[in-house]
């Protein structure tokens, strides 16, 4: 039996719009279940714990990032499978794990083939993608829900306005107490899963962290776009470490995000946890990367 | 001894496990599973199985112990390169270096002792006639 956990909040409300499709198509599948509403920030959480309690075996997040990181914190070392199903356009986290919609979604959960992975533990928290500091971290919560052109634009023309005020910033960074990297940054990005570009599956239990360097203002808008689409000799400066276990200090404390919520401020302690998490994933393998474990 | 860099193993892509941009400055150990680029500056030590390539504005004060190594930049310290070692013109290197292989651009700059480590062949060694005893030629004359 399913536990469903759903932010009527996610995608700009959207969920209140296909709700009944969606109950239907679940029903449809075979996998319907018991379907809760978050009522605010935390809710989700206090929710996954609710539906453990009750006995049930597979806890779903019904929303964006934020939802889906609160479930996976509230089901702790309790051995539940978590299923995902995004609302919303900004769910980095679902697509990198082969899930683009709630209709592919509602597929991959009645296929059900689960994996397990490690997670990461940023302070108090846990996260399965990544943690950013910079730039990106001072945008992530203004990225539209919606996908419309009169969204995007919107977007993209105050993303190129903070851009231009936005000032490179100094950061320690220290890698397993073995060395410290001092260097001035645009964006500080911590990957406990695939990175774009990279191919070579990261050592299980290692985070990836990509330093950006500073740029000027309109490639930096062209980063956030497409990082794809700046040419060779105009891409920033880029670092690249691997690390069990990474340090971070900031001469101005900024804001960092955690599966593309806002949770803490800098000096942070970011490593690899031992806790582990068992996850419905697309039956076609995306670029989810080496910590994670096959099982059928 | 002057032959074309892409005649030797350079560092892959798909393998690159850190990179240290130019604006990094890095102090202690570096260690690595798989390729290694600098661009910045590392004090410290260097050390991987796999590749170190140290770009041509990178400032190393360290020591360096990989499979192969390609400096186009400044190092001052000894470097071990397993198999081979490529000092390109641009490259300056003030230390001792170890290696299998050793390549030098004109331009470069090598300041050191180097020692080449060889690797052990199999010599065949062509059959000779055995040259008789005087002992050995009397008793043949007697059994004649």
């Amino acid at each position: 039996m399913y536990y469903y956990i759903l932010n009527p909040a996610s995608g700009g409300g959207r969920i209140n719009k296909i709700q009944d499709r969606l109950k239907a198509r679940l029903k449809e599948l075979g996998i319907a279940g018991e379907f809760v509403k978050s009522i605010g920030e935390g809710d989700a959480a206090k929710l996954a714990v609710m539906g453990i309690k009750k006995g049930f075996k597979t806890i779903v997040a019904v929303g964006g990032t934020g939802t889906i990181n609160e479930v996976i914190n509230g089901v702790g070392n309790s051995g539940v499978a978590v299923g995902i199903i995004p609302i919303g356009d900004k769910n980095e986290l679902a697509k990198s794990l082969g899930i683009t919609d709630w209709q592919s979604a509602c597929n991959i959960l009645a296929a059900r083939k689960i994996e397990t992975i490690d997670l990461g533990k940023v302070g108090k928290s846990y996260f399965i993608t990544s943690v950013d500091i910079g730039f990106e971290a001072e945008i992530t919560e203004q990225k539209p829900a919606e996908n419309s052109f009169v969204h995007k634009t919107l977007y993209y023309k105050k993303a190129l306005s903070w851009s231009s005020k936005f000032k490179p910033q100094k950061a320690t960074i220290n890698l397993d107490n073995e060395c410290t990297a001092n260097t001035e940054f645009f964006n500080i990005k911590i990957t406990n899963s695939s990175m774009p570009g990279r191919k070579k599956e990261t050592t299980k239990g290692m985070l990836d962290i990509l330093v950006t360097g500073k740029m000027s203002s309109l490639n930096s808008l062209k980063y956030i776009v497409n990082p794809d689409s700046l040419k060779q000799e105009k891409k920033p400066d880029l670092s690249l470490f691997r690390a069990k276990r990474v340090v971070i200090n900031t001469k101005k404390s900024l804001p960092v995000a955690v599966d593309g919520k806002i949770l803490y401020k800098t000096p942070i302690l970011c490593e690899i946890s031992d806790r582990k998490l068992k996850i419905i994933v697309a039956r076609k393998k995306g670029p989810m990367r080496s910590n994670v474990k096959n099982k059928s | 001894m002057f032959e074309k860099k892409e005649d030797f193993p350079t560092v892959d892509n798909k393998s690159v496990e850190t990179i240290v941009g130019e604006t990094v400055k890095l102090k202690g150990n570096l260690k690595s599973d798989g390729d290694i680029v600098i661009n910045g500056s590392v004090a410290g030590d260097v050390k991987t199985k796999a590749s170190v390539q140290i770009g041509s504005h990178a400032n190393v004060v360290a020591s360096v112990k990989a499979g192969n190594v390609q400096i186009s930049g400044v190092v001052q310290g000894n470097i071990e390169a397993k198999e081979t070692l490529q000092i390109s013109e641009s490259g300056k290197v003030y230390g001792d270096i170890i290696a299998g292989v050793l390549v030098v651009s004109p331009g470069a700059l090598f300041s050191g002792k180097c020692t080449m480590t060889e690797s052990k062949r199999e010599i065949e060694l062509e059959p000779t006639l055995e040259e008789e005893t005087p002992q050995e030629e009397e008793k043949e004359e007697k059994a004649k």
